[in-house]
């Protein structure tokens, strides 16, 4: 049965999750790279699509490649989110890697894939800014690494303020309060590019 | 994060709520002191209002920039001033009264949704009386009400200028009995609340603001019921169905299917507040995005045991603390509250903090009520042989095997365990029959019986070849072990065994033989040889004394004799010797070895008893209160030596009257005893009469009949009519038996308690004048008036004396006294004896 071979082809990533959030550090190594290909999957997919329409959020990306992995088992919440902190580092990864080649591409005139930006996860002219975005993120992580993990976790992993609380173990308060001065600092860092 | 990036953190928070005027005051401070901190927070500021779509794109809006159009209008003699929040129901904004006559800041709340302004002001007309009456310092007062000119309803509410409880609990590191204490105020309002007939219906973190000074505030006392969509006047406040829930996840199983809405989904509501305080999370294991889906979610799970929790809170108690605390106590009354049956939870807020208060003070709670009997009778059943193995871990104090078996054997605490056992058993039967299959975990009782029988047999038959020392550690072993079935009979049989090797072995002078023969005369008590026992006693103590101070045996072995001894001189009538006994075994407490620490606990609970034979109740009390207390603090909860001790205070607040916490401690104790030692135990037959001396004093008669009959059975089989509780037990069932209507019966028993009593007793003492009390107050109702007043005015008389007059045990006498005068038509007698 094609269920069942679908199946064995993937490992089970409900155990996995179940052990590293328990802490099984090697669980974690054999869940970031399942993360990151099907995610990087579903964007390319995605990225193949063509019209307006078809424009999904990261969000949506994270959900889909999240069902995907997990099939329609039942997962207890921490392991949810524990997937969608694996998947938020994953997200950034790949949408900063497409970002750094299709700035190639433009350098190199490759002009026949430029069709692919309308089809992106993201507006088309904030992924012009999402190689920006990870260099000032990084600067951000050098003197306030809770407050970059957060702008991650939300941007890129598409999770609320009550989700990021819950994965990191803050109140709702102080995420509301990091994120609010990580998004200041980073606008005024990517407006006035000769402060960092 | 460096200092200077923290600091520039914190302004920036505190300047992002303010206007323009208060950013500019507050960046003028700072650049008096720190002026490249101040640009930089002006040029972030600037930043933060530009970005409010800044990183938006990619998900749904948070609405974390609040657009504030209402800024600067008027609502009555209030001046909105400043958003606060925006919430399911509304907007929640800062007012100012600027009608002149003084500066005060409320809260006003719009309320957006729900129903129409006609509706919400004639609602509001008919709370407002109560809402109004609401004086309590947890609770945000209701201030106003009206519609503003677009016809938008508000409440005017108290400004509370605080931080929603979660929040304070974990920006203060508080500790899990911090949270506790903050949230007893929380319980206190309710309570009040309640008392008023007022249910909250949407209890939740974000209604709760505690205060700087660390008073917590009670938001939208009322509101939930303001906003309902079935109200009907008149309707009785306390039963009424509420309206669709506004928080799923800490709504009451009732409230998530609209059912009535009682005092009871706020205990519920309560519950996961408290949840959420100690754990961070919420009770149930789901989510799901729509209200909808989550309530049928939560509908069908259970909670998860907050021990089980991840921990997501910012408190001075470490995790593993935490979770060690949840896991006992603490955890079971969360869960009781959060019970799915209002039925099984605490019945009121009140009984929920009172629980909590006898947490907090180490008392034992009432939450373990509704699990032990299943869970003792599943351990039982699951156990035996664990269960008779850890039965080999008590002593009874009274006469029998005693803590001298039990120090010995402490330090192999850990090999008397059920393999140990097995092991010891299997190397002993293995030679004598070794196709014999040895039960395995699935044995039972009987089973180990047998093996113990086997042992016992093989151990005889070899007698002769095994080497003394060794043949005297075995019998001692089957000693306790048979101890541990309940079988003294055949446990004081291979005690005189183990005995006689000790002697013949070291001679009745060497300290070694101390041990056994403090073991020999506690076998003379045990076997109703008082005298004998006393004789012996009085010999040993004085040697054992020196061989202490010489170093030659342990504190323990002197003090199980001076326990012994007490017991011994207590149960001959002579409280003061007895006292003085356990005064010195409490005088030895720094000389017990760690193992020992349960030690004092026992002794001080039976001191109490002395001293309530002396007729200090009230030292008594205290003194087994603070037994249980600081055992409870301290000590392993799970051993029947505590079960003991809230036995003994539990029939302390019997007399006293407290029926509600001695029926929670007795019921307590109960479950350790059946989980430990096991139903034939003399503590558990003590753990019984107590109990139905409680049922008896509640008027259950019937239970209170089965209770005592069961004791008497424990008593007869396990030790004898010389136990010293047995008259008692005979006393309840005979007063049981009376109260039913069965004089008959009843008249023999109390003469039987009686006769053991002055048999055995000193003339006067306490116990036969409470024994002539019952026969008087049996012989009453049977119309033998003169015999009966012959009988009560004697036990008033030398109660009076031996206790003194406020005592409740002679406050009962001159009750009995009264009760006969009445019934005998004797008015002016009765009235001497007290109204």
């Amino acid at each position: 049965m094609r269920i069942v071979s679908d199946r064995e082809e993937t490992p089970d990533i409900t155990r996995l999750l179940e052990e590293a959030r328990l802490g099984n550090e090697s669980a974690l190594h054999e869940i970031i790279p399942l993360v990151y290909d099907e995610l990087r999957r579903i964007a390319a997919v995605n990225l193949h699509r063509s019209g307006p329409a078809q424009t999904m959020f990261t969000t949506d990306l994270v959900h889909e490649s999240f069902l995907k992995l997990t099939g329609s088992r039942s997962l207890r919440w921490e392991s949810r989110l524990h997937f969608f902190n694996i998947a938020a580092s994953s997200m950034r990864q790949i949408l900063v890697d497409h970002a750094r080649a299709r700035r190639s591409e433009k350098r190199g005139g490759r002009l026949t894939r430029v069709q692919l930006d309308t089809s992106l996860p993201v507006r088309t002219e904030s992924l012009d800014d999402i190689a920006a975005l990870d260099e000032a993120m990084r600067e951000l992580e050098k003197t306030d690494a809770r407050a970059a993990r957060i702008v991650e976790l939300r941007f890129f992993g598409g999770l609320t303020n009550d989700e990021i609380a819950e994965i990191l173990a803050l109140s709702a308060r102080t995420v509301k309060r990091d994120w609010e001065f990580a998004r200041a600092w980073l606008f005024r860092n990517l407006n006035e590019p000769a402060r960092s | 994060m460096n200092e200077q990036t923290e600091r520039l953190k914190n302004f920036f928070a505190d300047a992002v709520g303010m206007d323009a005027a208060g950013r500019e005051r507050l960046i003028a401070d700072i650049r008096v002191k720190d002026p490249a901190v101040a640009a930089e927070l002006l040029s972030l500021l600037g930043a933060h209002d530009r970005a409010s779509d800044f990183l938006a794109p990619l998900y749904p809006s948070q609405s974390d920039a609040l657009p504030d159009p209402r800024t600067g209008t008027s609502a009555g003699p209030y001046r909105i001033a400043r958003l606060i929040a925006r919430g399911g129901m509304g907007e929640l904004y800062q007012g100012v009264r600027d009608d002149g006559a003084f500066d005060r800041v409320v809260a006003i709340k719009l309320m957006r949704y729900g129903m129409s302004p006609a509706e919400l002001q004639r609602r509001f007309a008919l709370e407002r009386m109560t809402l109004a009456r609401f004086e309590h310092p947890n609770i945000a007062r209701l201030l106003d009400a009206g519609t503003l000119p677009d016809g938008i309803p508000y409440l005017v509410i108290e400004y509370i200028d605080g931080e929603r409880i979660d929040e304070f609990c974990d920006h203060g590191r508080l500790t899990i009995a911090g949270r506790l204490h903050l949230f007893l105020k929380v319980c206190d309002a309710v309570q009040y609340a309640h008392q008023n007939l007022v249910v909250h219906r949407d209890l939740k973190p974000g209604n709760i603001l505690v205060t700087s000074d660390g008073v917590p505030k009670l938001l939208d006392f009322g509101i939930a019921k303001l906003l309902g969509t079935d109200a009907s006047p008149g309707e009785d406040d306390a039963t009424r169905t509420g309206p669709a829930p506004l928080t799923p996840e800490y709504a009451s199983p009732e409230q998530l299917r609209g059912e009535r809405v009682t005092t009871s989904s706020d205990v519920y509501s309560l519950g996961v507040l408290l949840y959420k305080l100690c754990t961070g999370q919420k009770p149930h294991d789901v989510r799901g995005s729509l209200p909808r889906e989550l309530s049928a979610a939560m509908l069908a799970t259970d909670p998860v045991r907050p021990a089980a929790r991840d921990l997501l809170i910012s408190s001075a108690d470490g995790p593993d603390r935490i979770r060690q605390i949840l896991s006992g106590d603490l955890g079971l009354i969360i869960l009781t509250a959060l019970r799915k049956e209002p039925e099984l939870r605490y019945r009121s807020v009140e009984q929920f903090a009172d629980d909590l208060r006898r947490y907090l003070d180490g008392m034992p709670v009432s939450a373990r009520d509704n699990t032990f009997a299943y869970r003792a009778s599943r351990f039982i059943r699951r156990n035996a042989i664990g269960v008779t193995a850890a039965a080999l871990l008590f002593l009874i104090l009274v006469g029998g095997l005693t803590a001298t078996i039990y120090q010995a054997r402490r330090a192999e605490e850990e090999k008397l365990t059920t393999e140990h056992i097995n092991t010891f058993l299997r190397q002993i039967l293995n030679y004598t029959n070794p196709r014999k299959h040895l039960p395995s975990d699935t044995g039972h009782e009987t089973t180990m019986k047998e093996m113990l029988d086997d042992a016992a047999r093989h151990i005889a038959a070899q007698g002769g070849s095994i080497k003394p020392e060794i043949r005297a550690e075995l019998e001692r072993t089957l000693s306790e072990s048979y101890g541990g079935l309940g079988r003294y009979d055949l446990m004081y049989q291979h005690l005189r065994i183990y005995i006689t090797l000790q002697e013949g072995m070291y001679g009745k002078n060497d300290p070694r033989s101390l041990d056994a023969l403090g073991l020999w005369a506690a076998d003379l008590f045990a076997q109703g040889k008082m005298s004998e026992a006393e004789t012996e006693f009085r010999d040993l103590i004085p040697r054992m004394r020196t061989a202490f101070q010489e170093g030659n045996i342990r504190a323990e072995v002197l003090t199980t004799a001076l326990n012994n001894f007490g017991y011994l001189r207590r149960t001959q009538g002579d409280s003061h010797e007895a006292e003085t006994a356990f005064r010195e075994v409490l005088s030895l407490t720094p000389a017990f070895s760690p193992e020992s620490r349960f030690m004092p606990g026992l002794t001080k609970c039976t001191l109490a008893s002395t001293l309530a034979d002396q007729g200090k109740f009230d030292e008594a009390l205290r003194t087994s209160r603070d037994a249980v207390a600081e055992y409870a603090r301290s000590g392993d909860t799970t051993l029947p030596d505590f079960g003991f001790m809230m036995t003994v205070l539990g029939g302390f607040l019997t007399e006293t009257g407290a029926y509600d916490s001695a029926g929670v401690l007795l019921r307590r104790a109960e479950s350790i005893f059946r989980r430990s030692v096991g139903p034939t135990h003399l503590w558990f037959g003590d753990n019984i009469r107590n109990q139905a001396a409680l049922f008896y004093a509640e008027g259950n008669y019937p239970r209170a009949l089965t209770a005592a009959d069961e004791a008497i059975g424990i008593y007869l089989s396990s030790f004898g009519p010389h136990y010293d509780h047995y008259p008692t037990a005979l006393m309840i069932r005979g007063l049981a038996l009376n109260a039913c209507g069965r004089q008959h019966e009843a008249d023999t028993l109390l003469r039987m308690a009686l006769r053991l009593r002055t048999e055995s007793l000193p003339k006067g003492h306490p116990f036969t004048s409470i024994a002539q009390g019952a026969l008087g107050e049996c012989l009453a109702s049977e119309g033998k008036y003169e015999e009966a007043e012959s009988l009560l005015l004697t036990s008033y008389r030398d109660l009076t004396a031996s206790q003194g007059k406020e005592n409740p045990r002679t406050l009962r006498a001159a009750g009995r006294l009264r009760a006969l005068y009445l019934r005998w038509n004797k008015p002016s007698e009765a009235l001497r004896y007290g109204g």
